[in-house]
Parts: structure tokens; C-alpha cells; sequence
């Protein structure tokens, strides 16, 4: 029956909390209303229209297509891009960076224990700025791009940046589904096949080399067969820098490097952590079993202790994108530079820019943070 | 406190973070603020050579920050009663239009935009600028387009981005940008060569020429490619203090044209037989400086404190400054220059 299903307390709960989800929305309508008509009474323009007029500025790292010509929504979206791009590429390298220093933070090596704790105190008690301000100072030491360092003539390191070869115009994208296809099916084949395998004949499995030849070693193999099929555009000296090839400029290459080893400095402290949070018991056991060091850290250490670093690193991983809007210090165009920054000012409509970079950190962050939820329920799950 | 204009007061000097709360007070004009509060805020920029920059000895000087002293005196009778507040390119209007301060002379662009959306008016051109390029000599730049392809230095939130855009956009030439917020990162970036060029109003660019150890190995291009009026932007909606600013900016150009200046002011102000325009402008004549809600020695304060425009001129952009960037625009009119203060009657 319907009254009992909703019987007495859930009804007066589920009414408590309609009532304080509706004092919210009225809380925060009430706030825009009086922003708009405030901002009417002073003769400030207001309003999201502005996301469509004519930009005019330019921006001087984009994956996307941009010019000034474009639309302030467009500059949005050029520097949303690009704050993805640096907090991804950051987090990549972070985690690769911390779990080495926290794994070498709890080595039993003196030489290799003393060497990862002084990096790591070194790193995380230097303020992030100063890490950026440094790298940036060292990417503008590079010689100039007459002087610029080459390597075989197609990698060129100048303080213009580092300048790359990059498949044609069109073609990349393509050929880059095509490769990653044909090395990520075979490997996902190799790993269950291996898995399999050893479930069946009762030993550990040994899946890594199998999947990494096929992901690596196969698409090598059809690229080399395939030859002439993909064209790089190697970049070439011209006028004042660079004609042709990609260029991942300074102030990307210092924000990347700055907010990579700050922030892996904090993983591997949070992997430390975590290992020596498993209980010594484990270990003594691994070692009456008969394991050695390594094989213990992997099958028994490892998969216990990254349960317990999983909410630190998330926090760490949405520390890098909100870090990430540093880049404003050297003129990295992101989303604090680009619409927070020009586009707020030729505007003037600070309300709505702010708000909109709020808005777009706070849905990155909550993304992050549900990923990883998801990531640790699992890993929760797994073995118990 | 009157309560004339109920809303429109009240709203006149909220806080910008306050303007989505409401929780504003009511305020009367800035001018009774000002003289309240016993001294001028006044909003500048914290780095610019010749206009805005904190000496040796710890105090404010440049044009920017004389045309505060000059309001100081005519207001509250005193050109030291001014309380300096550095603001930057992208916080100035929104300090202004909240009210955190009472003038911005801050070397900003009069343009139409920002009169018509950011709640803020313009008062008088102080000083007639125009976008300008400095390059490195090594590079042999002759011309702007000689700089087709080329990398560009620029900081955020200036009408400079926009115009070099346009300028290039135009011509169908590419450019690259590198966009920095504080100037002295900025030129040093320059500097070390990350751009071929640096672009900026051509007295910001001369003014930190000037410090440079080297400055001939950066020449200036000839080019300007925009008009850059400059001077002081006061908030929206309060008429009397924006005719205290504008005027009191061009009772000090005034004053260069009728020959007043610092040291005969006093001697003119009690000369009984002094010309008409000059007894109207130091208020011994007529009544101008009542009808601005101050009283009659306004202008004479000004000009017996901070100077006429050319005094001011000269102790910071002139010869011995080390700048000695030459007037041209800036002269008067019957000088062949543009400064053209409408008649004080």
C-alpha cells in the first residue's frame, strides 16, 4: 500500500529536504536576480550574449582551430582545451614521478631512501610559483631560435620552445585511431588470453610483456610496413621561428614541468603513506612464504596500500587543474588567462566570466573526483 | 545623507562582490566622501615610469599620479592628501566602479566601449598616446610588417591585443602572442628574446626603455597604430565629482596656456589687475569654483601645489628625468600640439 511504502518519517524527511533543496535554488536565484538588476542600476552590461561577439584576440597555443576573427565562446573553449591539456599531461607525469620517488621513499637502499626524501622535501617545500617561475626562467635561457639546439634537424629546443615533427594536416587524427586500434585490440586479446591461461594452469601471470609488445611493438610494425602512408611535416627554420611541425611553447613546456614535480612530490608522499599503512604483518607473512622484496611489493603490498592512497591522489589530481590556472604567471593561455583574464577584460563583464570559470573548474574537479570514486568502489570490491 | 535618487545612490558605491548580495549602505556623492574621508584614493598603476612609480625615497610621482595630487589640492586644499592604491589592468574598472576608489588615473584608454558598459566615466585627456612597437636591433626591423610571422609580447586586458589583431588581421600577415600580466616579467621576456617585439602604448614602452642597461639595442618602430587618448576615469552617475576631475585637469592645462605656473601663481592671484582669463581661472574673478561645490581658490591651490601641466610635464617625462620622451601630441595647441582645455567661464 501506498501509505505504507511512504510511511510517516520518509514522508516528513523527503518534505524536509524539497524544502531545503527549494530555500537553495530561491537563495541563488535571489542572488542573480539582485546581481542583474544591480548591475542594470549601475549601466554595466550583463548577460551571457558576449559569448558570441567577435574576440579579436589572439591565443598563442591552441588545439583547435582559432584565430582573432573568432568568437569569445570559442576563446572558452580554446582555453578550456588547454587547461585540459596541461592538468592531463601534468597528472600523467605526476603519478609517474611520485609513485618512483614514494616507492624509492620506502626502499630499503640507503642511497636510493636518502636520495627520493631529500627530492621530495625539496620539491613540496618550495611554493608552486616559484617551481614556475624558475622552469620559465630556464625556458627563456635556451638559446634563441637562430642558436636553437637540433636534433637530426627535426627536433629543434629553443627558447621559442620545442618544436616537433607532426603527421599532416587531417591525416593525424586518423592515422592515430588507426594505430592506437590495431596495438589496444590485440592487447586487450593477449591480456585476457594470458589471464586465462593462467587461471587455468595455476601460476602467476606474466601479462606484461605480452600486451606491451602488442601495443607498442605492432602498430611500430604496421607503420614501418605501411611506410609512405603517413607524412610528418617536419618543421623547418624560417623567418623568425619555425615553419611546419607542431611547437609545444615554453610557457606550456615550464607549467607542465612546474606542476608535474611539485605535485609529485605530494604522490609520493601519499604512496609512502600508504605502504607503510599496510600492517608489517603482511609483510612478515610474504617473507615466511617465501617471496622475495619485489614480488611481494607487487602481488601483496601494492594492491592493499592503493586502496588507501586513492582520496589522496584524487585530491592531488584536482589540485593540478586548479594549479593548472597558474599559468596566467608566465602567459600560458588558459582558462583563467583566456576568459578570466582578456576576454573579461575587453568585456568588462567580470560576474559572468568569473562565474563561468568557476562553473567549468568546479565540473572538471567534480568529474575527477567521480572517476576516481568509481576507480576505488572497485578496487574495493576486487579480492574480498 | 540625502536620499535623492533612492536606488541609484545606493548602488553608486556598492562592492562589486556586494552587487550580487545587496547588502550595499547608502552613500552620499564621492565629493562628500572624499572630504569625509580626509583624503583622495586614488587608483594607479604600480610600475609605469613616468606616470605612476614609487621613487627612491618611497613616494608616488609620475603624471598619473600628479593629476590625483593636483584633485587632492583643489578638494581638500592639500596635494599630499592622497592615498595611492595600485591597481592592475584587469581590476581597475571593477575597483572603480565598487567604489574601492575615488579616481582611476591609471594611463587608461578613453574608449567607447567601456563608457557604454562598465558603469564608468571618462573625464579629460591627460596625455595623447598611441600603440608602438620596440624590436631588437639584431632583427633589423625597419617597418611593422617587416615583423610578419614574428612572436609578440603583450600584457593581458590593454586595448594593444586587440589592436595588434586588427592591425595584422587586416593585412592578411600571422603573428604570435605571448601575453604576460606584469610588466617587469614582460619586458624581461622581451628582453631575453622569447618575442622578436614588444607592443604597449608608445610611453610605456619609452618609459622602460629608459631603464634599460642598453637601450639602443631595442629601437622603437615609427609606427603607431592606434589612438590612445589617456587620462582619468571617474564611477558613473555622479556628475559633480566627474566635472571636479575633468576640470581640474584642464584648469592645470589652462594653466600652461595663460603662462601660470607654480611660482606665479601667488603674485597673479593677489595681482588685482591680472587678465580676465587668468583671474577666472584662480577664482579671484566670478564664481566657478562654487558652482563645482568647491570654493573659488580650487584651481589656484592646484596649480600653487603640483604645478601647470608643463611643470608637470617636465619633472617627469622631460630631459632631466632621463626619460625625455619629446611632447609632440602633448603640447599645447597653439603650440601645434593637441591639448585643448575648453574655455574656463
Amino acid at each position: 500500500m501506498l501509505t505504507q511504502r511512504f510511511n510517516r518519517a520518509r514522508l516528513l524527511s523527503a518534505l524536509q529536504q524539497g524544502l531545503v533543496l527549494l530555500l537553495v535554488v530561491l537563495v541563488f536565484y535571489g542572488l542573480a536576480h539582485n546581481a542583474s538588476l544591480n548591475l542594470k542600476a549601475l549601466n554595466i552590461a550583463s548577460g551571457f550574449g558576449f559569448l558570441t561577439d567577435r574576440a579579436g584576440y589572439d591565443i598563442s597555443f591552441q588545439l583547435i582551430d582559432y584565430a582573432p576573427s573568432d568568437s569569445y565562446g570559442r576563446a572558452y573553449l580554446v582555453g578550456l582545451l588547454n587547461t585540459l591539456l596541461v592538468s592531463v599531461i601534468s597528472i600523467v607525469l605526476a603519478t609517474l614521478v611520485g609513485v618512483l620517488l614514494g616507492v624509492g621513499r620506502v626502499s630499503e637502499n640507503w642511497l636510493v631512501n636518502r636520495l627520493c626524501g631529500m627530492s621530495i622535501e625539496f620539491l613540496r617545500n618550495v611554493p608552486l610559483v616559484v617551481h614556475l617561475i624558475w622552469w620559465y626562467g630556464l625556458m627563456l635561457a635556451l638559446p634563441s631560435v637562430r642558436q636553437a639546439f637540433s636534433l637530426a634537424d627535426v627536433f629543434f629546443l629553443s627558447n621559442a620552445g620545442l618544436q616537433v615533427p607532426w603527421p599532416q594536416q587531417g591525416a593525424a587524427v586518423g592515422w592515430g585511431l588507426v594505430l592506437i586500434g590495431v596495438g589496444a585490440l590485440p592487447a586487450i586479446v593477449a591480456f585476457k588470453l594470458r589471464d586465462a591461461r593462467a587461471r587455468w594452469r595455476g601460476f602467476t601471470p606474466r601479462r606484461w610483456p605480452w600486451v606491451m609488445a602488442c601495443a607498442l611493438v605492432l602498430p611500430m610494425l604496421v607503420y614501418v610496413i605501411s611506410g609512405t602512408a603517413l607524412h610528418w611535416d617536419v618543421p623547418t627554420r624560417q623567418g623568425f621561428g619555425f615553419h611546419g611541425g607542431a611547437t609545444l611553447v615554453p610557457e606550456l613546456l615550464a607549467l607542465w614541468l612546474a606542476l608535474s614535480f611539485y605535485s609529485a612530490s605530494y604522490i609520493a608522499e601519499t604512496v609512502r603513506a600508504a605502504i607503510q599503512a599496510v600492517h608489517r604483518g603482511q609483510y612478515e607473512a610474504a617473507k615466511a612464504l617465501g617471496f622475495v622484496r619485489g614480488t611481494a611489493m607487487r602481488q601483496l603490498i601494492a594492491p592493499q596500500a592503493l586502496y588507501a592512497m586513492v582520496p589522496q591522489i584524487t585530491n592531488t589530481y584536482m589540485n593540478i587543474v586548479k594549479n593548472s590556472s597558474l599559468g596566467v604567471v608566465v602567459g600560458f593561455m588558459e582558462l583563467v588567462s583566456s576568459t578570466g583574464g582578456t576576454t573579461l577584460n575587453q568585456t568588462g563583464q567580470a560576474i559572468e566570466c568569473i562565474v563561468l570559470v568557476m562553473a567549468t573548474y568546479c565540473v572538471i574537479c567534480l568529474v575527477i573526483s567521480l572517476v576516481m570514486n568509481v576507480y576505488n568502489y572497485r578496487i574495493s570490491k576486487r579480492g574480498h | 545623507m540625502h536620499k535623492v535618487n533612492g536606488l541609484n545612490a545606493l548602488l553608486k558605491t556598492c562592492s562589486l562582490a556586494l552587487i550580487m548580495f545587496g547588502a550595499c549602505t547608502a552613500h552620499a556623492g564621492v565629493l562628500e566622501n572624499v572630504k569625509s574621508h580626509g583624503s583622495l584614493r586614488c587608483g594607479v598603476a604600480s610600475d609605469k615610469p613616468g606616470f605612476s612609480i614609487i621613487d627612491n625615497q618611497g613616494r608616488w610621482t609620475g603624471m598619473d599620479a600628479d593629476l590625483c595630487r593636483g584633485i587632492a589640492a583643489a578638494v581638500l586644499g592639500d596635494a599630499n592628501k592622497v592615498e595611492f592604491i595600485a591597481t592592475t589592468g584587469k581590476n581597475r574598472f571593477t575597483a572603480l566602479a565598487s567604489g574601492e576608489i575615488d579616481v582611476l588615473s591609471r594611463s587608461t584608454s578613453w574608449t567607447a566601449d567601456r563608457v557604454a558598459s562598465l558603469g564608468v566615466d571618462f573625464t579629460a585627456i591627460w596625455f595623447y598616446d598611441g600603440q608602438g612597437f620596440m624590436t631588437h636591433a639584431e632583427d633589423k626591423i625597419g617597418k611593422l610588417t617587416d615583423l610578419a610571422g614574428a612572436t609578440f609580447c603583450l600584457s593581458p586586458g590593454t586595448t594593444s591585443e586587440q589592436n595588434l589583431a586588427d592591425y595584422f588581421g587586416k593585412r592578411g600577415l600571422t603573428f604570435r602572442t605571448v601575453v604576460i600580466e606584469k610588466s617587469p616579467e614582460l619586458f624581461a621576456a622581451f628582453q631575453k628574446g622569447r618575442c622578436n617585439a614588444i607592443t604597449n602604448d608608445m610611453s610605456g614602452l619609452a618609459a622602460r626603455r629608459a631603464l634599460f642597461n642598453t637601450p639602443d639595442d631595442y629601437p622603437l618602430l615609427p609606427e603607431v597604430i592606434s589612438k590612445e587618448p589617456l587620462g582619468a576615469y571617474v564611477a558613473q552617475g555622479d556628475a559633480v565629482w566627474r566635472n571636479i576631475v575633468t576640470w581640474t585637469a584642464y584648469a592645470l592645462i589652462t594653466a600652461e596656456e595663460l603662462g601660470v605656473d607654480s611660482d606665479n601663481v601667488d603674485k597673479l592671484h593677489a595681482d588685482k589687475t591680472a587678465s580676465a582669463d587668468v583671474a577666472r581661472l584662480l577664482g579671484t574673478d566670478g564664481n566657478i569654483g562654487k558652482a563645482f561645490s568647491l570654493d573659488s581658490d580650487w584651481a589656484y591651490r592646484a596649480i600653487k601645489q603640483v604645478g601647470n601641466y608643463a611643470q608637470i610635464y617636465d619633472r617627469n617625462l622631460g630631459p632631466q628625468t632621463g626619460l625625455n620622451f619629446p611632447r609632440e601630441m602633448n603640447r599645447l595647441w597653439k603650440d601645434g600640439g593637441l591639448l585643448y582645455a575648453p574655455p574656463i567661464r
